[in-house]
């Protein structure tokens, strides 16, 4: 269910965006596509795995020994 | 050609659309919930029951009588319901209570917290933490302690007023006794070794026929269990004490004789004010009122300045001497700081506040109290009505 | 440049006032309650001191780099590929930032209004209608800020207001109990929020007018403190030590609000502030990241890319933490390393670097 609709909403924006480019938007095309993926990309395992460690654990791994300080 | 007016069209009908189902989002589906759907709570009732479980009770408006006050009496439709189960936490006793009222139970709008006995005994702090994490209960609720049986308060139906909610929500406001919302309480509750004083209500049927609600007394709470019981007098000390009070009469008897004359007290403020001499701990209450003669039963000229001074005298004695009624039994008997002590002293001996062992030092903490009254106006007569001029005294 | 539209000093302020309070004024107040007691009024007041270093740095590398950001100019100071890294740090640092401010900000309507709705429904919305405002460019957004920051203003003095006939003087006593030290431990978490001043790097160069830029970037902290200041200490002054002990202690205050018996009820004020205060914040942050990704990718136009990367916040700001615990947590013992990290020793080491190699445009032009 949730799926749908990160597909339906990854179709509207493309097809919002899409015709609006310039032929000579090359650039722009491949960022705008790189960004949809990985939006869609993660949407999608997060779907399937919701318990993936995000970022504040990434980062607030990075910072425990200082962060020790602050408890 | 054909191709641009078409794209014309399908933006309009787009735009359209849009316009459509734009309002349909506004409403915010999820969470639309229709006024008559809904079952409005305005005072709970808390106990609990023998075998320890929560007895929670509700009252709950009825929305058909809602606004047109019911002529004539109990014939029409009842003003209120009221509701009652047990559960092992409020809010699972809430859940049940929920299959058998048809309406979502609503708790915005309750305003009244009746506590009940066995539970004040019991301990209060635990069930309070309901009341400031639910997304819809409210802190200003008023609370009260009561010796009878919370449901049976809620469904007395008085007669001034819609529902016994009502009434104990006004006279709360009156502030004719304690007034304590959930945030006082769990201000006092909070304290380290604070104690904590409720106002207690009851049921009045007095005259015969009619039924109300009349406070009458407080709570003492230690720890957050029910200690001790205040009477009325003690609690009119307390409130002195407490800078609670808002209006007061204060009455005496000027003369030998049965003569008595009673004052209006419209500002009063009182401030503790802590000391610490030599390792001695010391408090000094000041009580500032003013006061208007509103009853004359002697024949003492109220115009005369030199009686008005005696008065005076004569009334601050009697303030001192009610706030020392409910000091000796506070802090002499029940040893438990509903005064406000602890706090001026960490407020202005932070230090030797956290060195002292609070239980020991309150009962020894030496307290002077003064009292000053201003005596502002003689009220609408000068002379004592209806004496002849001869026998008036002081004229 | 990418950004065509300019805007006024006073529009600066204006867009970056309720980009550090919209969410500042929710949490601070229980936050610094925890660590600095009844002297957490004061808190603000040092905290604001970051908010100057930061304002000071970045106006001092826009004087070197006037018509560029801080994406663009990291590459020019120490070379194309460490440039991009900085760049991608930092644009990391919003995107994780921005999707925690979604995550607080759904959050708080979820738990405090709309129960039932779906938390993915919330921030969804959030996200479409800022993505629209940074689609709009730096000048509608402006003009929306305009028309929300004087409502967020009068509703805030309004609750302000109205509580003055609950508040206990005497809760602020005694002052400096435990001397200093917990005002300045209290003042550590609010420092992030006025760090997130650094968005100023994104505003500087599409300023109508050169000069004033600093100046007003100072009056913004000003305000920002006293605001803070208020809000922490009329808190203070009606709950005393239970303080700490709320989620949201303003929207506590605000709702217990009751004057005359009929004006009571007002928590809808405080999700009004909230929710176009948050607006404001969150088109800011989402603005800095896509026109930072544009530059950092040399796009001509940052404006395809804007509904991508709203997916993609929305993403983070659901993944971002398990629950609201978890964020508080967050915010408390990592965001304040993180933050000046990223906002304050980042930009100072470039500067330092500028001024060793006497880099900046102004030859060139």
């Amino acid at each position: 269910m949730s799926l749908f609709w990160v597909i339906v909403v990854t179709i509207l924006v493309i097809l919002y965006e899409w015709p609006k480019m310039d032929k000579e938007q090359k650039k722009e095309k491949w960022a705008f596509a790189g960004l949809t993926m990985a939006g869609f990309l993660l949407a999608v395992m997060l779907i399937y795995f919701p318990d993936t460690p995000g970022p504040n654990q990434l980062v607030g791994e990075i910072f425990r020994p200082l962060g020790k300080l602050m408890e | 050609m054909r191709c641009i007016i078409r794209k014309k069209t399908v933006k309009r009908m787009a735009e359209f659309l849009m316009c459509v189902i734009m309002p349909l989002i506004l409403s915010g589906c999820w969470d639309r919930i229709e006024v008559n759907d809904l079952a409005i709570v305005v005072a709970t009732g808390l106990d609990k029951t023998e075998e320890g479980e929560i007895e929670l009770s509700v009252q709950i408006v009825n929305p058909k009588s809602m606004g047109s006050k019911s002529e004539g009496g109990q014939g029409g439709g009842k003003q209120n319901t009221v509701e009652k189960t047990t559960g092992k936490t409020i809010f699972d006793a809430r859940s049940k209570l929920q299959e058998k009222v048809s309406r979502k139970l609503f708790w915005g709008h309750n305003h009244i917290i009746f506590i009940g006995k066995k539970l004040a005994e019991e301990g209060i702090r635990k069930h309070l933490d309901f009341f400031s994490r639910h997304p819809f209960t409210r802190l200003r609720a008023s609370v009260f302690m009561t010796n009878e049986k919370p449901d049976e308060l809620l469904k007395i139906e008085p007669d001034l007023e819609r529902s016994s909610a009502e009434v104990a929500k006004d006279l709360a406001m009156l502030k004719v006794g304690l007034s304590v919302t959930a945030k006082d309480l769990l201000d006092m509750l909070s304290g380290e070794k604070r104690g904590a004083a409720l106002p207690m209500i009851q049921i009045e049927r007095e005259p015969p026929n009619t039924e109300g609600l009349k406070i009458y007394g407080a709570a003492i709470f230690n720890n957050g269990k029910m200690t001790d019981q205040l009477d009325d007098k003690e609690v009119r000390g307390l409130l002195w004490i407490r800078d609670e009070i808002d209006t007061a009469s204060v009455t005496i008897n000027p003369e030998e004789g049965e003569e008595l004359i009673s004052f209006h007290i419209f500002d009063a403020t009182s401030k503790l004010i802590p000391s610490i001499e030599n390792g001695n701990w010391k408090i000094k209450i000041e009580i500032v009122s003013e006061d208007d003669i509103v009853e004359n039963e002697t024949k003492l000229d109220m115009m005369n300045p030199k009686i008005i001074e005696k008065l005076k005298e004569q009334l601050e004695k009697q303030i001192v001497e009610r706030v020392k009624l409910a000091l000796e039994i506070v802090q002499k008997e029940m040893k438990v700081d509903v005064l406000g002590f602890e706090e001026a002293f960490h407020r202005h001996y932070p230090d030797e506040w956290r060195k002292a062992n609070w239980e020991e030092v309150f009962p020894e903490i030496e307290v002077e109290v003064v009292s000053e009254v201003k005596i502002r106006r003689p009220g609408r007569s000068t002379a004592p009505q209806g004496v002849p001029e001869n026998e008036v005294i002081g004229n | 440049m990418i950004e065509k539209g300019r805007i006024s000093t006073g529009q600066m302020v204006i867009l970056l006032y309720p980009t550090v309070i919209a969410t500042a004024i929710l949490l601070v107040p229980g936050i610094t309650g925890k660590f600095a007691g009844n002297d957490m009024w004061l808190s603000p007041i040092w905290a604001s001191l970051a908010g100057c270093i930061t304002i000071l740095i970045m106006a001092q590398l826009h004087n070197r780099f006037p018509r560029q950001t801080i994406i663009q100019y990291s590459e020019e100071i120490i070379g194309k590929i460490p440039g991009k890294l900085i760049g991608f740090i930092i644009l990391f640092f919003f995107f994780h930032s921005n999707g925690l401010v979604l995550r607080e900000y759904g959050e708080f309507v979820v738990g405090n209004f709309l129960p039932t709705t779906p938390l993915v429904v919330v921030i969804g919305s959030m996200i479409f209608v800022s993505g629209l405002a940074v689609r709009g460019g730096i000048e509608v957004m402006a003009r929306s800020a305009q028309v929300f920051v004087p409502i967020v203003l009068f509703l805030f003095i309004l609750i302000v207001i109205l509580l003055i006939p609950d508040l206990e003087p005497a809760n602020l006593l005694p002052f400096f109990e435990k001397g200093l030290i917990p005002s300045l431990k209290g003042a550590i978490v609010p420092t992030t929020w006025f760090l997130q001043l650094f968005a100023i790097t994104f505003i500087l160069p599409v300023l109508k007018k050169k000069e004033g830029g600093m100046k007003w970037g100072m009056i913004t902290v000003f305000l920002i403190m006293v605001t803070l200041v208020l809000s922490n200490l009329f808190t203070m002054l009606l709950f005393g030590k239970l303080t700490p002990t709320f989620t949201y202690p303003i929207m506590e205050a605000a709702r217990y609000i009751s004057i005359a018996d009929f004006i009571q009820h007002l928590e809808s004020i405080v999700m009004a502030i909230w929710v176009s205060g948050t607006f404001i914040k969150i088109s800011v942050f989402y603005y800095v990241i896509a026109v930072g990704t544009a530059q950092l990718l040399n796009l001509q136009d940052y404006r395809p890319i804007v509904f991508p990367i709203g997916g993609l916040l929305a993403v983070m700001g659901l993944w971002t933490a398990p629950n609201l615990q978890q964020i508080q947590h967050f915010l408390i013992t990592t965001m304040p390393f993180y933050a000046v990290i990223v906002q304050i020793i980042l930009p100072l080491l470039l500067l330092i670097a500028a001024v060793i190699f006497k880099k900046n445009t102004k030859k060139i032009n």
